[in-house]
């Protein structure tokens, strides 16, 4: 990824497959679309949106240090989970802000792949009023 | 650098600049030059065609600021906003509504009254095409909100849309891709191209002064290649109407340094903040085909300060929608068949400190707050709909102030305690706005706002705004027609300006 250094996308990668839990088992195809979406997403922010950003996911990575002794990646799932749910539900703004931006990019990466969307039972039509009462 | 010449210069081609454009073209047949300038591109009808699958940012990236996820100072609200030949009339669902009588009595604009922004309404819709849907072209996304609705006792209508051989592809906030929806790209820009106004595409006014609009053109990779060549170019104009809507307008007045003292420039910023959510039914429902949007809720409006609207998103934006993560928001998303939409839009007062400014380059920066009336009303509203896809036959719900993921149907009689405001936490929760308003407030008072009844910005007898952005208060309805009502008396009043300019 071009707007984001290897340590930052190395602990985007886990958190994503925390985020959407189909990604733990994606094939590399629908990674390599993931890092296009996300590293475009990235490329149209301001540099000081992609600083932030990228200042976020090394928060992430050493937030449970102090708790639970190791970085982000390395964290059983249960444990990434509640990290996760904190930064969410209880952090101070800045903090859950970030989560929020966090979680856009990475359903962004994903949800908004064409290939995906069967998998949703999502397939629009042109012509969607010959299927409403098909 | 190189100099155009025009008498009227109009700044953005959305609800509000395509019909000054559209009302003053007659005025080329007699030797007005004129033109639009867009940011925006203009795509042709085989990018509007781009598949069903994988459109969502595909289109998004063509026809919005930021994709439509423009971030307010306080990165608690997503704004999206169009820019494109057409602006934001080429990605919203058509909805055509007379404001109310009541909310412009509430804007308490002297000399503006509802009987004339009725009128003009009326006006509009005619030439919208503006009808509406009939009955077997209803999905059932929108048939189980009215039913619901009826069967709760809550005031439901449906909207007048403006679509003319619509196929229901539901893909409205993306473009229509069967070319259905009477935007200005449709309508008003084709209208006034034809007797002569220049539409130049690809441009963006950098700022402007007596007399004259800088501007620079620079083609992206896709849609038409400006008329114009890239590079910047100095435009002279003796009238200027800015209609750049409500984050660039004031934007531009900001950054253009102007020779009067506009206390209010910027301020009173409202944006109908909005939340998206879900029901689940156990079997699949059709919502992504058929028009999105055939009905609102409006019961609530006067006591709670919020409308329910029926809605369909796309994947990614549900997604962003719903709070959480993980296991359950996945198993959520993977029924996108099976789920009913409302769209929720608080009603936002006009505050001083909401607010666009500018930053040290001149683009806008907006600051917005919530009210506690607002998260409460947003509360409320995530109730209301609750009762309504439970009322509407749904076996869970999801709310994002929810003390779980999912609420069960068994548990409806439990709202008020499963839904709660300790968990409606701005930057937790997805607040998102496509109604902005305010920042040129009309009033008579060059203290507390920005023009006249009439647009013309205090002072400055050369200068008009003509968008959104002239709103004292929010609308309380989906609000492009009233923004189309309003252009329509700045092009009555700019044609006076002219003919003054031309006898004096």
């Amino acid at each position: 990824m071009l707007h984001l250094n290897s340590r930052c996308a190395a602990i985007l990668d886990a958190v994503a497959t925390d985020i959407v839990p189909e990604l733990a088992t994606a094939d590399a195809e629908r990674w390599e679309a993931f890092h296009a979406i996300v590293d475009l997403a990235l490329a149209e922010r301001p540099p000081q949106v992609r600083r932030q950003f990228a200042a976020f996911l090394s928060v992430l990575n050493l937030l449970p240090l102090a708790r639970f002794g190791a970085p982000f990646p390395r964290l059983a799932a249960a444990r990434r989970r509640r990290v996760l749910q904190w930064l969410q539900d209880r952090a101070p703004a800045r903090l859950r802000q970030g989560m929020w931006g966090l979680k856009t990019l990475v359903f962004m990466g994903y949800y908004s792949q064409g290939a995906v969307a069967p998998e949703l039972s999502y397939c629009p039509s042109f012509s969607g009023n010959e299927h409403l009462h098909a | 650098m190189r100099e155009k010449s025009y008498d009227v210069v109009i700044v953005g081609s959305g609800a509000g600049g395509g019909t000054v454009a559209k009302e003053l073209a007659p005025l080329c047949r007699e030797g007005a030059r004129i033109a639009v300038l867009e940011w925006g591109a203009k795509l042709t009808d085989e990018e509007f065609a781009c598949p069903p699958q994988g459109r969502e940012l595909a289109m998004a990236r063509k026809l919005y600021f930021e994709s439509g996820g423009v971030f307010n100072a306080e990165r608690t609200m997503t704004m999206a906003f169009g820019r494109a030949y057409g602006g934001s009339t080429v990605v919203y669902t058509g909805t055509s509504l007379i404001i109310p009588e009541k909310t412009v009595a509430r804007w308490a604009v002297p000399g503006l009254s509802w009987e004339d922004l009725a009128r003009r309404s009326r006006k509009v819709m005619q030439e919208n095409n503006v009808h509406f849907l009939e009955e077997e072209a209803v999905n059932d996304n929108n048939r189980l909100f009215r039913d619901a609705c009826e069967r709760l006792g809550y005031r439901v209508e449906q909207f007048p849309i403006n679509v003319k051989g619509c196929r229901g592809a539901g893909l409205c906030n993306l473009g229509c891709p069967n070319a259905a929806k009477q935007g200005t790209h449709r309508v008003q820009l084709p209208a006034a191209e034809r007797q002569g106004v220049e539409v130049i595409t690809n441009c963006k006014v950098l700022g402007l002064a007596e007399g004259e609009v800088l501007a620079r053109v620079a083609n992206p990779p896709y849609g038409l290649p400006s008329a114009w060549e890239e590079g910047e170019v100095r435009v002279t104009a003796r009238i200027i109407v800015v209609a750049a809507g409500a984050v660039n307008s004031p934007a531009l007045l900001l950054r253009s340094r102007l020779p009067v003292r506009l206390p209010a420039l910027g301020r009173y910023f409202t944006a109908h903040p909005a939340l998206i959510l879900v029901g689940e039914h156990e079997r699949p429902i059709t919502n992504f085909f058929g028009h999105p949007k055939s009905f609102y809720c409006d019961h609530f409006a006067e006591s709670h300060g919020f409308l329910l609207e029926t809605c369909m998103y796309f994947p990614f934006t549900t997604a962003k929608n719903l709070i959480g993560f993980g296991a359950e928001h996945s198993e959520l998303m993977r029924c996108m068949d099976r789920l009913q939409m409302i769209l929720v839009l608080a009603i936002d007062p006009a505050l001083p400190d909401n607010r666009v400014t500018v930053d040290a380059a001149g683009e806008p920066v907006v600051h917005y707050r919530f009210t506690e009336e607002v998260l409460d009303a947003l509360l409320e509203s995530m109730r209301a709909s609750a009762r309504i896809f439970f009322a509407a036959g749904a076996r869970r719900i999801h709310a994002p102030a929810g003390e779980k993921f999912f609420i069960e149907a068994h548990e409806a009689h439990r709202l008020d305690a499963l839904i709660t405001r300790r968990r409606l936490l701005p930057g937790r929760i997805s607040i998102a706005s496509a109604h902005l308003m305010g920042g040129c407030r009309m009033g008579d008072d060059p203290a507390t706002s920005v023009t006249d009844a009439w647009g013309q910005v205090h002072g400055l007898p050369w200068l008009f705004v003509a968008d959104g952005s002239l709103f004292p208060r929010c609308s309380e309805i989906n609000p492009y027609v009233t923004i189309m009502a309003l252009a329509d008396r700045v092009a009555e009043r700019v044609r006076t300006r002219l003919q003054e300019g031309r006898t004096a």
